[in-house]
């Protein structure tokens, strides 16, 4: 076990990293790996469990959160590595069905791939939820979102999720001063801009900042709409800063 | 004869009227801050001049303030905006002026409230 077992076989150490969808975003291995580890898990293992998602380069590092879902996720993904080497004996006794370890591996971390994936979408869902609970009007202006805000808000996060293909990445909210919403991803220079308006009289926008190259994508009614976000969303994850 | 000109070597204040406009994650200000409205900012973006009022001042001339932001004069002008004092009364008191509105220009509000939201740098929280 350790990181000899995890250098056994690199086919498992790939499952796991899309598993969590880790090599994505660093930051949320970092939230997925540190704290949850050195809790529940010895030494040796999570020496390996790090080599599996980073590489020679992993390091512990403090910074962490005591989130119970990333911790649960973080004990299917090394629930994961178990299943795995037993998906590989079970195979090694049984020859020849046809099954291979990857597939069975693959169907076993299923569930700790999809929450990986959501992690992001739900915190923003939730920072969006906490607007509600702001008062109606402060110095600035209207402080609370309309219904017609949050609902289309929320809708199109929640379409443009399950059209990607990457990680949702947490992003946050705010009100403008009339009521919408407006929902940011930061990632390194690049920022999107999801601009929610209050009401169905004005248009939702995207609008995508990288430096000099920037770009702002009105969106139209109905289902276009998550698939656009959803685009620009990859785009911010990838790295990729051209249109198109 | 008006207020005097702003130095490009002097500092101005922004309040954070709201906690959102802080990223909660890399704890930066989002371009949220610079939005200016149509109506309440007509004659520009307020800020506080770092010569005439504390970030704690700032901060208590408003009902909830959640932090206070401090920009450079010269960052600001190298945006191609000007921060210019309102009045005598009020030295302290100035506008950042040039920045169009989301509804006038989306794409140039927008590009400019990041450009000010990046040159920007938390002071700390003062909440009340």
């Amino acid at each position: 076990m350790g990181p000899a077992f995890l250098n056994d076989s690199t086919i498992t150490v790939t499952e796991l990293k899309d598993a969590a969808a880790l090599h994505q975003d660093p930051e949320i291995a970092c939230h997925l790996v540190t704290q949850p580890v050195r809790g529940v898990f010895s030494r040796r293992r999570r020496t390996g469990l790090g080599m599996a998602l980073f590489g020679p380069s992993f390091r512990l590092e403090p910074k962490t959160s005591p989130c119970p879902r990333l911790r649960e996720s973080l004990a299917t993904l090394v629930g994961g590595l178990d299943l795995y080497r037993a998906a590989e004996e079970t195979l090694s006794a049984s020859e020849g069905e046809g099954v291979s370890p990857q597939a069975v591996a693959q169907e076993r971390l299923a569930p700790a791939k999809e929450l990986g994936r959501k992690e992001g979408l739900e915190v923003t869902l939730s920072r969006l939820g906490e607007l509600l609970n702001e008062p109606e009007t402060d110095d600035y202006g209207i402080a609370r979102p309309t219904t017609f805000a949050y609902e289309t808000a929320v809708g199109l996060l929640r379409k443009a999720a399950e059209l990607m293909h990457f990680p949702f990445p947490r992003g946050s909210a705010a009100v403008d001063h009339e009521g919408g919403i407006g929902v940011t991803w930061m990632k390194g220079d690049r920022q999107l801009h999801l601009l929610v308006p209050a009401s169905a009289q004005k248009q939702c926008m995207v609008y995508f900042y990288a430096g000099k190259d920037r770009n702002l994508d009105p969106l139209p009614p109905g289902s276009e709409a998550a698939r656009i976000l959803a685009n620009w969303l990859e785009r911010l994850c990838k790295g990729r800063t051209s249109g198109g | 004869m008006g207020p005097d000109r702003l130095g490009d070597e002097e500092t101005v204040y922004r309040a954070l009227l709201r906690k959102q406009w802080v990223d909660p994650d890399t704890h930066t200000i989002k371009r949220d801050a610079f939005m200016r409205r149509p109506q309440k900012d007509d004659d520009g973006l307020s800020v506080f001049r770092s010569r005439f009022a504390r970030p704690e001042e700032v901060a208590g001339r408003f009902q909830r303030c959640h932090g206070v932001c401090e920009l450079k004069v010269s960052a600001i002008r190298k945006l191609g905006l000007d921060v210019r004092p309102t009045s005598e009364t009020d030295p302290a008191h100035a506008v950042i002026v040039g920045l169009p509105t989301y509804d006038e220009n989306p794409s140039e509000a927008l590009k400019l409230a990041v450009e000010l939201a990046k040159n920007a740098r938390l002071l700390g929280k003062l909440c009340k």
